[in-house]
């Protein structure tokens, strides 16, 4: 049974973080409810002020900006995420990632800012924004900022957001290079599950592997060095290197979901296959 | 004439898919009454403990507060087979979640908050939470009193220990059996307390009017039964309570028997006129209601070099739970049919039911097969493999046939688990096994084919009987009156089917109403496969009783014998001169004859059906000519995908054949097989409930206990095999549990084709098969 809390629905960034000032600790922001309301439910959080932040202008638009990327607002639908044609053709990872989350229902609520501002170490679109280098804009106090996306996961359920801070918008940077990117997340289940592991990869045109991991440290990461060892490199000998790397720079824990050891053993399965497929993928596509 | 078009075997659309689809079908969560009342319980957070102080007058003074109830105040025991069960705790609690006090406010909220000025003050005693420390003499007991409890005949407690049901099973001489075997096989296997996991959870509205009558709207399987225990337990007459239940959203078993309502009951009573609602959360649904047992089993097989069985020696210990007044007899079943659907001649089995401080084990779809067949059959296999024989040929060399005994002695009849088996290997495009399975080119995966058969006999007393009242209203259409309930399994469906052919009226003209004990027709339980088989032969008969009032009016009115009257598709009519016909509705409430006099009275069909010649089993050896009113036969195959590297496994194909007897409606029958095909599965890769080392449930949701989804459903091929049951409606026999038996035991089997490894505790998670490839 839900606890009663007063629900507002901000009219303006300006408004929502004058909502939540004046809350404090007892206010919290709601995008599509997907976390937050089960933790409400369970007694986890216990808010006084719920401030719905999807009626600000912008928070629900995915626009393509000259010379900019995309920018998402961080209140869209996964689902809407999932079938815009630009982010399907310039960030198909990010489609990829976004499909992997709960259930089609849940996907219809969930959104990209709250997936991300939840900050669980297994959240589906971290590593593909990791990847892509994603800047997240975000409101506050003092107006508005920009965090890199590997400066904005702090620990399990902790970001760099500040009081009264909200992540407004996801900026995506223009990919100058093709590129091809693959997924992979093991879960109990083939669907409708968290990840025991996930591994995101991304291989670009110019020889560049990108790799990210998710539910196998406190958040998600993206491992460099095992990158840079397939800078100049992609034999079969240096995929299993860069997935040996993968393995030590994680640090999983034990859970009701998985064992440490498992999740380690999967980390390097995974990110082999990862590299391989974004790698044939990329050969495919520069066909 | 009209040609007649039976409703046997036909796939007509079920009766109540409009309702459901539409969103009208009214489940007991959707009732509402004035004044409505809404109740909640207060769960012990300790598995093991005494109660030293209970106190509820705080929560009682809380303003919109209306009752509050402790164990004390209701210390009644219940229960099905074995008295054991009060539904509250009384002097101490059994299990993490067991009901301490209940509460009934005029809202949830103020409910809730009553729940928490609830004092309770706890000794915690030492957990009894392993089944194979429970049974040892220094263990501490989780029922003390167990001599002191009440139970059927076929039900055999021992006293000051944990085991509250010790079923044996002595047949031929089984030292002798082994003497005389070449190879001895033995191994022992795991399967965990799982869930039910209904769409709909456990709700239910009792209310105690002024008149001093019980009644209760409950999402139950089991209203008559309700009705009983509790008359029982309460020495109440049955007209003082009356059980109403509406549809049932998924029950597989856990909502047989008195489960939840119990705690509704002394609340009700304390509020007087207020009808109060309880729906469990899905943390209670998983928890406080029933699961089913987990069981640790040592098989033991004597087998001679051409394969034939010689003995078999089968020790069951059942985790039972806190509280076994109706698990103690699905630990009866396992050990009756714990050989399975083969022909041993020398058996001796021990089926333990076994106290914990765990969840309330009970019944749940398959009844104790599923867990002795996870056994059993990849035990078959393991032998299969040591005489380097084929999986499928062993089997056939031993599997049961005409004149072939069971485990309990019966000699066996008409026996269809041959022709099951090989429709099975056919389906699934079965080749010997020769050696480890093909790793696809390209990849780091496996394919591999598995096989498992099953039987199972309805779990129920001798003498469960069903009732069927068939009324005519004045226009023709017809209240078919039965206590079965929907439960989605389609029972209104054949019931109606049934019905539409033996009247002779239409499929569509014949209406079922939600059970009612006070205004319905008889029916035990729908559990344990059998509406189909029993209440359809009361069907049969109360629709034949109607068709011949019906045809000695039509008799009268048109001047011609019986014999010469027929009614078809909703028309009586004279066989020797068709162009004299009248619609059913003209004499359903009697004959108008040609004077204007009035002839017969309205039609009122009634038919009965309890299965006969049921003899209770020897207590010692367990040894009966007839111990059950059926058995049905299947098998299923299944064909894998192993990932190596993960251990992930696929089940791309499961090929499934039942021994019917005769199906009445091929669309329901082989959705019936998917499902459970989709549950065992289910069962097999995913579902356990797991526990810290102090009892607490630790994935009571769906984000920790895993089901299939949607993304798991294999290709299925699904086929029937039509052995008539002598005394089944058209030779039908039940299936509705078998077919999620051997699906996890057909996995584990194509498991170790696939690698040459055996995973033999359930899950076959991911990790745990990885882990058991890793140790090859």
């Amino acid at each position: 049974m839900l606890l009663p809390f007063d629900y507002v629905r901000a009219r303006s960034r300006e408004e929502a973080v004058d909502l939540a000032l004046r809350a404090g600790a007892g206010g919290r922001f709601l995008a599509g409810g997907t976390d937050l309301l089960v933790r409400i439910h369970d007694r986890q959080l216990r808010p006084k002020v719920v401030i719905d932040l999807k009626g600000i202008e912008g928070m629900q638009a995915i626009n393509s900006c000259d010379g900019e990327g995309l920018v998402v607002g961080a209140a869209t639908p996964l689902n809407r995420l999932i079938r815009d044609e630009l982010v399907r053709s310039r960030y198909g990872l990010l489609a990829e990632a976004a499909h992997t989350v709960g259930s089609v229902q849940i996907r219809n609520r969930a959104s990209l800012g709250g997936n991300i501002s939840n900050a669980s170490p297994a959240a589906d679109t971290a590593p593909a924004l990791l990847l892509y280098e994603a800047e997240i804009l975000t409101w506050g106090p003092s107006g508005g900022r920009k965090i890199l996306i590997g400066e904005f996961f702090k620990g399990p359920g902790a970001t760099a957001l500040g009081e009264g801070e909200f992540v407004f918008k996801v900026r995506l940077p223009i990919l100058k290079e093709r590129s091809f990117g693959v997924y992979l997340k093991l879960g109990r289940t083939r669907a409708v599950d968290l990840a025991i592991v996930s591994v995101a990869a991304l291989a670009l045109e110019g020889g560049e592997v990108r790799l990210a991991l998710g539910a196998v440290a406190p958040t998600p990461i993206r491992v460099r060095e095992a990158e840079a060892i397939l800078r100049n490199r992609k034999d079969k000998e240096a995929i299993k290197e860069a997935a040996a790397a993968a393995r030590r720079l994680a640090a999983p824990i034990s859970d009701i979901r998985a064992s440490r050891e498992y999740r380690l053993e999967m980390t390097e399965v995974l990110t082999a296959r990862a590299i391989e497929q974004a790698l044939a993928g990329l050969a495919a596509r520069a066909r | 004439m009209a040609a007649k078009t039976s409703y046997i075997g036909a796939g007509v659309v079920r009766n109540d898919a409009r309702e459901k689809v539409t969103g009208t079908a009214r489940y007991a969560g959707d009732l509402k009454f004035d004044r409505m009342l809404y109740a909640k319980l207060l769960r012990s957070k300790y598995a093991h403990a005494r109660l030293v102080r209970v106190d509820a007058s705080k929560a009682a003074k809380l303003p919109g507060v209306k009752a509050v109830v402790t164990g004390k105040d209701f210390p009644y025991r219940m229960g099905l087979y074995l008295v054991d069960r009060t539904p509250y705790a009384v002097d101490k609690v059994r299990y993490y979640g067991e009901p301490v006090a209940g509460v009934a406010a005029i809202s949830p909220e103020i409910a809730e908050e009553a729940l928490s000025l609830i004092e309770v003050e706890y000794e915690e005693l030492p957990p009894v939470l392993d089944v194979l420390e429970a049974i040892k003499p220094e263990s501490p007991l989780v029922h003390p009193n167990l001599h002191e409890y009440e139970h059927v005949p076929a039900i055999f407690p021992v006293p000051h220990t944990n085991i509250s049901n010790h079923f044996k099973i002595r047949k031929g001489d089984v030292e002798k059996g082994f003497a005389e075997a070449d190879l001895i096989v033995e191994d022992t296997y795991y399967v965990p307390q799982i869930q039910h996991s209904p769409l709909e959870p456990h709700a239910a509205i009792a209310l105690y009017d002024r008149e001093g009558k019980l009644t209760i709207w409950a999402s139950s399987q089991s209203p008559f039964a309700m009705r009983k225990i509790l008359s029982q337990s309460l020495k109440w007459p049955m007209h003082k309570i009356r059980v109403i239940g509406p549809y049932v959203g998924g029950g597989f078993g856990g909502k047989a028997g008195l489960n939840v309502e119990a705690t509704l009951v002394p609340l009700a009573m304390k509020a007087r006129g207020y009808p109060m609602k309880l729906v469990c959360t899905r943390e209670e649904e998983f928890r406080d209601t029933f699961v089913r047992q987990g069981m640790w089993c040592r098989l033991k097989t004597g087998v001679k070099r051409n394969g034939r069985i010689t003995a078999q020696e089968f020790e069951m210990y059942w985790d039972g739970g806190a509280y076994t007044e109706y698990g103690v007899n699905v630990t009866r079943a396992a050990g009756y049919s714990s050989a399975g659907v083969y022909d041993i001649p020398n058996m001796k089995t021990d089926s333990y039911c076994v106290y914990t401080n765990k969840p309330v084990g009970g019944p749940l779809r398959g009844f104790g097969h599923g867990e002795n067949h996870w056994a059993i059959e990849q035990h078959m296999d393991q032998i299969a493999h040591r005489l380097g024989m084929d999986p499928v040929e062993f089997r056939m060399i031993n599997l049961q046939r005409e004149g072939s005994t069971n485990a309990t002695g019966q000699v066996l009849h008409n026996v269809g688990i041959g022709k099951c088996l090989e429709e099975t290997a056919r389906l699934i495009g079965w080749t010997k096994v020769t050696g480890p399975g093909k790793i696809e080119p390209g990849t780091k995966k496996v394919r591999a084919k598995g096989i498992a058969c099953m039987t199972k006999a309805p779990a129920m007393p001798n003498d469960a009987a069903s009732t069927a009242i068939v009324k005519l209203n004045d226009d023709g259409t017809v209240v078919l009156n039965i206590s079965a309930q929907e439960l989605g399994q389609g029972a209104f469906t054949v019931l109606a089917q049934i019905c539409a052919e033996e009247l002779g009226v239409r499929y569509e003209d014949i209406r079922i109403y939600p059970v009612d004990t006070d205004h319905g027709a008889y029916e035990w339980q729908t559990v344990a496969s059998r509406i189909t088989y029993s209440c359809g032969r009361a069907v049969m008969e109360a629709a034949r009783d109607a068709k011949r009032q019906l045809i000695d009016h039509a008799s009268r009115y048109f001047g011609v014998p019986a014999e010469d009257v027929d009614v078809v598709d909703g028309e009586v009519f004279v066989k020797s001169n068709p162009s004299r016909r009248v619609p059913v509705g003209t004499l359903a409430l009697g004959a108008t004859l040609p004077d204007f006099s009035g002839y017969g009275g309205p039609v009122v069909g009634r038919g009965k059906f309890i299965p006969e010649g049921i003899v209770a089993m020897d207590a010692e050896t367990g040894q009966s000519p007839k111990p059950v009113a059926n058995w049905t036969y299947g098998a299923q195959a299944v064909e894998i995908e192993l990932d190596l590297e993960t251990g992930r496994i696929d089940v791309k194909k499961v090929a499934a054949v039942y021994d019917a007897g005769r199906v009445i409606n091929p669309v329901t029958a082989t959705s019936q097989v998917e499902g459970g095909v989709v549950q065992g599965l289910s069962i097999g890769l995913f579902e356990e409930m797991k526990f810290d080392e102090r009892g607490k449930l630790l994935n009571p949701s769906y984000v920790d206990y895993k089901i299939a989804t949607a993304a798991e459903i294999p290709e299925m091929l699904v086929g029937f095999v039509e052995v008539p049951q002598e005394d089944g409606p058209y030779g039908a026999r039940g299936i509705g549990e078998h077919v999620m038996v051997p699906t996890p035991p057909a996995i584990a089997n194509a498991l170790f084709h696939a690698v040459g490894v055996r995973v033999k505790r359930l899950p076959m998670t991911s990790e745990n098969v990885y882990w058991a490839l890793r140790q090859k």
